[in-house]
Order: structure tokens, then C-alpha cells, then sequence
């Protein structure tokens, strides 16, 4: 409706309240007025009537009609009074009247009494003028408008007058919406004396205030700005540098191929770091990495390759050209030569390493094919391996892919099978119980053991199910029987705590505690010593046994096996299935089973495939036997037949 | 010999008698009762319950005397409004010495100023509001006289006002006022 600021709403509100003010005074005066008016008059009449009334009564009782008639001569004198009329009983007495025609009047009458007495001798009436009344209102009126017009120009005199105070306000404000702190202005009015001059006043201080404010705020931003300039270049150093060795890292390497596009890249892995790590400490172990890197500095000295540490014991080489494989094999030939003839001191000992290399050549994919190479080279124990399209990784993938498919369609399809393999005593050859193995159904009916596709279920979310399926299944079926069966569990089943309470939960339902035997493999439980510590103990104090499975299969550990209170040791395949070729064999199994009598351990022999094995494992003092000699992992077995 | 009593005394009446304006009494035997209703302590002034009217006379008005009770008793009857109402005329000498006041108020005719002088001091004594015939026996002491000029007017002796007598205020505004001259 209005601009809001304040001067228009204090100018709008005033005149607002001034008019609307003077308006209902206005009306209530007027209608106030009136009636007084109007009141007056008839008083007035009132009082005539009233003061004559007594003098007429006595004359009307005296019979002095001539007092009458001078008292009613004088009354219609009155430019007011219309006309008077004294009736007597019913009949008019004395009537005087004016020959004016005046239809706006009103009529006062009153009883006339005898004196010193409430009787009434008659009426006396008289016909009163509004005439006066309405002259009286007129006057109001007109000195009420001339009023009412002093009073406006008096409000408009005013609110002009209110305009020029605030605008000066006005000013200010105006000039402060254009203010910026760089263009200095003089505020109006400081001159003044009254409130503007002093907000003009505390407005020029600030301006000042504020300007000083400013310059120095440049000068701290500019050194700020010095500052983040500095610590950003540090930032950037760290985020392409390696603190250790200060040699560019795996972002500066990205970002030089990116660069580049197209050249070759060497990554160089110093084996078996992490026993340097062990063995020495971590602290020799990045002096090691530090004096590598060094090494590999002074060796290259220029900036092609340049050299980058990659992770902790990962170091890469790129050239930002594309070499040829020949160039590359004869560079990585030298390399490796001048690496093997570096030695390290640690508290005056000499301490070599060795180094397995990755490398590819001419490739948008450089770092990933340099790593599958040298993941290649280190799973064939070759010094170096380049990158060829002919190592098939892509069709590996492709297989991982396919078994992934099978593995979740056999769970959906409820394909997944426990088969249980015999474990029969040596002593006197008789049935000691069930290992139950892991099978997958085809399609085509037929079983698929799990060195197919147990590691890449591992690396998929299905394992878990896996483990789940086999668990249930196998204690479901010797819940029925009074045989012991074991079960493989890998330290991830055991690492799992949803996979731990399953199988605690399934034990209570199938209540099989005092039959069940969980074969946990040697190296997996050195590994997590700890976790597979506490596993143990749990499961014993509910009854389960514990078996280690393919003991003697690595660096058997006998302080470890020590610390576990386990009941079996299931002697690893590959010393049974050559023992009667191969002594060492015999040697190690000797000592495994020696070992077990003393600490009152059973022992289990596997791949028992022929009579002849049996018969040396039997005489070796194994206690229990299993293989295709005694009976081929089978979905049934001799249980349900004599059932 | 009675017939010659009777002649010389009514030769005697007619030849001594005061004359007497006949228009003149029978105003004032109109007004003279109304203005004793006009007394506001007039219940004070009941003698036995009535108001009792004296019409004075000195010895030869005794005619004109009872003319007037006549005209008074034909006007008015024997109430006067809601009072029992009685005129008796009486002899001046006989007022005079009268050992006890019978009136409340006396209505004079003409007489002798001696008299009119001792009937002054009679009524002063017995605060008697008194009328009188003629106006200019108000200079006496008496208190209303009506006289005729243009028009009936009712005089009013200022000076034989006292605090005993206390008449409706609207007849101060139309009496003429008056001194004893």
C-alpha cells in the first residue's frame, strides 16, 4: 500500500490517527451538541412554564383574568413561544397565539394548581419554537467546520513539518545503502545539533572505524593468503610425495600416466618384507625401505625412469614412453642383477634382499597389467614377469564369474550336499565315524568337490551360506545316529560372529555337542592364534572336540599346538599318500604321531588310498584311518542302510 | 309607637351610616375568603375547627355587615374548600373588648380612626390578618385591602407583615405593596 519505510509509516499512522480522531469527535460532539441543545431549549421552555404557572393559578383562583391575560401577552413576546393556551376543566380559558407558520416546535404543558393546594384548576400549554434551537445548531455547526479546517491545515502544517524532520533520516539512510567501505563519503548533517547530527556524527566515526578496520583486514588476508599459498604447496607435496622416502607416491605416479598416456611401468615388490618387518623390527624395516629407495635413486639418477614408492614394500619405475619388451626384459635383467648385489647393514650384519618385478609396456591400463604380472610372477616364483594378453586373466575372470552363478543358483536350488567320508580305527578296523565334505550338485546330477569353488566363495558373499548349509545338514543327519562326524571350519567361519552363533545355535537344537568334531587347518589357527584361541575353549566346555586338520601340510608348530587343547591331529594328505615311497614322509609322520601319544592327542591319517599305506600308518601307531582304502565320500551311509 | 321606634332608628341607621361601594364589597367578598386560603398556616389559625370570619363594623354598617355575610355565605356556603366556614359580624366596641379572641381573621369597615387605631393594636396582639374596605385604612396596620381602579387590586400592607404570617410567595408577585403613610 505505502513504502514501509518508517517515516512514511510514522506520517501515515499520525495522520491515520488525526483524522480518525477528529472524525469521532466529530460525530460524537455533534450528536452530543444537538441534544443539549435540543435539552436547553426545552428547559428553557420548561422554566417559563413553570415560573408562570404559580402566578396564572393564583390569578386563575383570584379571578383576576386581566393578570391572565397581561401575564399571557407578555409570554407570547417571546419570539419563541408560538402560542399559550390555559384551558379550565375542559374548555380553553385564555388562548394567545402568533400568526407564524412554524411546523418545527414543540409543545410544554403543565397542570395549573390552586395555590397552597394539589388542586388542579387547569392546564396551561404553550407551543415552543425549534426555530432557536435550530439557529443554535447552525451556529455549532459552522463554528464546528471552521474548526474542523483549522484543525486540518493545522495537521497538515504538522506533517509537512514531520516530513522535513524526517528526511534528513531519509538521507542517511539513502547515502548507507550505497555505502561501500572503499568509497569513503561524508555524512549529511553531521553539522546538526539535535539526534541526526549526532547519528551523522557516530556514522562518520564508524565509517572511520571501519575503514582502519578494513586495511588492516587486507593486510592479515594478504598474509593469510601467504600462508594457505605455503601450506597448500606443502599439502600438495604430501598428498604426491611418500614421507618416508620422499620419492613421488602411487597419486603422483597416476597423475604423471594420466600425463603422459601411454609409456611403461616397472613395480618392483621386495619379497618376504614383512619378515624383515618381523624379525627385525619395523623401525630397520623402514630403513631398509628408505636406503632401497636411495639405492634406487643413485642407480637411476635421472628422471626416466622416475621412481615411486608405490605401499610399504612396492616400488614402480615409469618411463614416459613406450619401450619396447625387449628394452624392458634387458632393463629388469640389470636391475634385478644390481638389486641382488645390494646389501644392507643391521647392527653390523649384512642383510640382502630379493625382489620380484611386475612390468608393462605400450598400455592405457599400465598400472593394472604391471600388477596381474607381477601377482603372476610371484605365484610362479620367477624373478619378473611382462604383461602379456596371453596370460588369460580375463578368461579367469570370466570362469570366477560363471562359478559365482553356480554357486547362488545350487544355494537357491538347494543344491548344496553334504557327503560323508568313513573314519574307521586301525586297531581293530571298525567304524569310527563320518568327515562330512562339501559338495556342489550340478545341474547334470553330478558332485563337484569344493577345490572347484570353495576360494571364490570365499571372496563372495556366499560363503557364510555355505558354511550354513553344510552345517545344518550334516548335524540334522547324525542327530539320528550315534556316530561321531567332524566338520571343516576356515578362520573365516570362525572370525564371524554371525556364523559362530549359528553354529552354537544349531548344536543346541540338534544337541549333537558330544558327537560333533570341528577340524580347524594348522595354518589357518597360527595365523589368528588368538581368535582361534578363544573359539576352542568355547566349543570344549560344551563338549565339542577339536581336531587340527593337515598338520605336517607347513612349518608344523608344536609350541602352538601345545598351547591348544585339541583331541586330533589329522596327519596332511601329502605326507600319507607317498609315506610308502618316500621316508621323510615316514619320519614326519612318526614324529606327529610320537608327539600325539605323549600328549595323549589321537591321530587321523588321510588319503589312505591302498593296504599297503594302511598297513605302515597302522603300524606307525596312527589310531584312526581314512581314504579311498577304507570308503569314498558318499551321500549315504552305512547308517541309513542298517537302519 | 312601635312603628315610630322602628322609623327613627332606621332614619338613624340611614342618616349616620358610612357608604359603602357595592361593586367594591361584593370584589372583595369574593377575593377576601380566597386570600384566607392563601394562608400557608391557616390549620394554626382554626378556632374550633372552623375558620371564623369577623366582618367589624362600627354601630350604624351593621346592615352593610350582614350584606356582606350574605354575599360571602351565597359565594362560598358554609365551607370554605375542605374547612368549615362561618362569617359573624361584630361590633366594633364589642371586639375591643373582648377579653377573648374569637377570630382569625376580621374583615373592617369603614370607622373613626380612634377606633380603627385600637382595633390596629387588637389584631397586632392576636395576629389577625385582616382585610379592609377601604385601602387607606391600611395605614392603621391592617394587612389587605382590594381595591377597584382599571382592574381589582389586591394592596398589601409591607409593614403589618411579621413572621406570623406566611402567605403562598406567588401573591407577593401580585399584591401592591404598601406602607402604614
Amino acid at each position: 500500500m505505502f513504502k514501509t519505510s518508517l517515516s512514511n509509516r510514522i506520517l501515515t499512522y499520525f495522520f491515520l490517527i488525526t483524522f480518525s480522531i477528529i472524525l469521532a469527535a466529530y460525530i460524537v460532539l455533534e450528536s452530543i451538541t444537538k441534544r443539549t441543545f435540543y435539552e436547553t431549549e426545552l428547559e428553557k421552555a420548561k422554566l417559563i412554564v413553570k415560573t408562570v404557572t404559580p402566578l396564572i393559578g393564583l390569578d386563575l383562583f383570584l379571578g383576576l383574568e386581566d393578570n391572565i391575560d397581561n401575564i399571557l401577552n407578555e409570554l407570547i413576546k417571546n419570539e419563541n413561544i408560538l402560542a399559550v393556551t390555559v384551558t379550565k376543566g375542559k374548555k380553553v380559558f385564555k388562548k394567545v397565539s402568533k400568526n407564524i407558520a412554524d411546523s418545527d416546535s414543540f409543545i410544554v404543558s403543565k397542570d395549573i394548581l390552586r395555590p397552597n393546594s394539589d388542586k388542579v384548576l387547569g392546564k396551561i400549554e404553550i407551543l415552543y419554537s425549534s426555530h432557536h434551537y435550530k439557529k443554535l445548531v447552525e451556529k455549532y455547526k459552522r463554528a464546528l467546520y471552521v474548526f474542523l479546517i483549522i484543525l486540518l491545515i493545522f495537521i497538515l502544517m504538522f506533517g509537512y513539518y514531520l516530513n522535513i524532520l524526517i528526511k534528513p533520516l531519509k538521507n542517511i539512510a539513502k547515502d548507507l545503502e550505497d555505502y561501500e567501505p572503499k568509497n569513503i563519503k561524508k555524512f549529511r548533517y553531521s553539522e546538526k545539533n539535535d539526534e541526526i547530527g549526532a547519528i551523522s556524527k557516530a556514522l562518520n566515526k564508524m565509517q572511520n572505524k571501519i575503514v582502519e578496520y578494513s586495511k588492516r583486514l587486507e593486510n592479515v588476508n594478504k598474509i593469510l593468503e601467504k600462508k594457505v599459498e605455503i601450506k597448500t604447496k606443502e599439502l600438495k607435496e604430501q598428498l604426491y610425495v611418500d614421507a618416508l622416502t620422499k620419492l613421488p607416491n602411487r597419486f603422483s605416479l597416476i597423475k604423471d600416466m594420466k600425463k603422459f598416456k601411454k609409456g611403461s611401468l616397472i613395480i618392483i615388490n621386495i619379497d618376504d618384507f614383512k619378515q624383515i618387518n618381523d624379525f627385525f623390527g619395523h623401525e630397520t624395516g623402514d630403513k631398509i625401505l628408505k636406503g632401497f629407495a636411495n639405492r634406487l635413486r643413485h642407480l637411476i639418477k635421472t628422471d626416466f625412469p622416475k621412481i615411486y614408492r608405490l605401499s610399504g614394500d612396492e616400488f614402480a619405475l615409469f618411463f614416459n614412453k613406450s619401450m619396447s619388451k625387449g628394452d624392458l626384459e634387458y632393463f629388469i635383467d640389470i636391475l634385478l642383477q644390481k638389486i641382488e648385489n645390494m646389501t644392507f647393514l643391521h647392527n653390523e650384519n649384512e642383510l640382502n634382499i630379493r625382489v620380484t618385478v611386475g612390468a608393462s609396456t605400450d598400455s592405457l591400463s599400465l598400472l593394472e597389467e604391471a600388477d596381474i604380472a607381477l601377482k603372476l610372477a610371484r605365484k610362479e616364483s620367477v624373478p619378473y614377469k611382462i604383461y602379456d594378453k596371453d596370460f588369460n586373466i580375463e578368461k579367469q575372470y570370466k570362469e570366477n564369474m560363471e562359478w559365482v552363478k553356480k554357486i547362488k543358483k545350487a544355494i537357491d536350488k538347494d543344491r548344496i550336499e553334504p557327503y560323508f567320508q568313513p573314519i574307521y580305527t586301525t586297531k581293530d578296523f571298525k567304524l569310527k565315524g563320518y568327515e562330512c565334505l562339501m559338495r556342489l550338485i550340478d545341474e547334470d546330477g553330478k558332485a563337484i568337490t569344493p577345490n572347484f569353488f570353495l576360494d571364490i566363495a570365499k571372496k563372495s558373499r556366499y560363503y557364510t551360506y555355505l558354511t550354513r548349509i553344510m552345517f545344518e545338514k550334516s548335524c540334522r543327519y547324525f542327530s539320528k545316529f550315534d556316530k561321531t562326524f567332524s566338520i571343516n571350519l576356515s578362520i573365516e567361519d570362525i572370525l564371524n560372529q554371525k556364523t559362530v552363533d549359528f553354529i552354537k545355535e544349531t548344536l543346541d537344537r540338534y544337541d549333537v555337542y558330544n558327537k560333533i568334531i570341528f577340524e580347524i587347518v594348522e595354518s589357518e589357527g597360527i595365523e589368528n592364534f588368538e581368535e582361534v584361541s578363544i573359539f576352542i575353549k568355547d566349543m570344549k566346555r560344551r563338549g565339542v572336540k577339536i581336531a587340527i586338520d593337515d598338520f605336517g601340510s607347513g612349518y608344523s608348530n608344536f609350541e602352538y599346538l601345545a598351547k591348544l587343547t585339541i583331541d586330533y591331529i589329522k596327519i596332511d594328505g601329502t605326507l600319507i599318500k607317498n609315506i610308502d615311497q618316500n621316508r621323510d614322509s615316514r619320519v614326519v609322520v612318526e614324529t606327529i604321531v610320537d608327539y600325539a601319544q605323549k600328549k595323549n592327542i589321537k591321530t587321523i591319517a588321510e588319503f589312505v588310498t591302498d593296504k599297503k599305506i594302511f598297513e605302515i600308518v597302522k603300524d606307525i601307531g596312527v589310531d584312526f584311518v581314512q581314504g579311498y582304502y577304507i570308503g569314498k565320500p558318499s551321500p549315504k551311509t552305512s547308517l541309513d542302510i542298517n537302519r | 309607637m312601635k312603628r315610630v321606634l322602628i322609623f327613627i332608628f332606621l332614619t338613624k341607621i340611614f342618616l349616620f351610616a358610612y357608604s359603602y361601594d357595592d361593586f367594591l364589597l361584593k370584589t372583595q367578598a369574593k377575593i377576601y375568603p380566597k386570600l384566607i386560603l392563601l394562608d400557608k398556616k391557616i390549620d394554626k389559625k382554626l378556632i374550633k375547627g372552623k375558620i371564623q370570619v369577623g366582618i367589624v363594623y362600627d354601630d350604624d354598617d351593621l346592615f352593610t355587615a350582614l350584606s356582606i355575610k350574605n354575599l360571602i355565605k351565597t359565594l362560598y356556603g358554609e365551607r370554605l374548600d375542605d374547612y368549615s366556614f362561618k362569617v359573624i359580624p361584630i361590633d366594633m366596641l364589642n371586639i375591643l373588648n373582648e377579653k377573648a379572641n374569637n377570630f382569625s381573621y376580621l374583615y373592617i369597615l369603614k370607622s373613626v380612626p380612634d377606633r380603627l387605631k385600637m382595633l390596629s393594636i387588637y389584631v397586632k396582639r392576636y395576629k389577625i390578618v385582616t382585610f379592609t374596605y377601604d385601602k387607606n385604612d391600611l395605614q392603621y396596620g391592617f394587612l389587605f385591602s382590594v381595591n377597584l381602579e382599571k382592574k381589582p387590586i389586591i394592596y398589601m400592607n409591607g409593614e403589618a407583615l411579621s413572621k406570623d404570617f406566611e402567605f403562598v410567595p406567588s401573591l407577593f408577585r401580585i399584591v401592591r405593596l404598601i406602607g402604614n403613610v
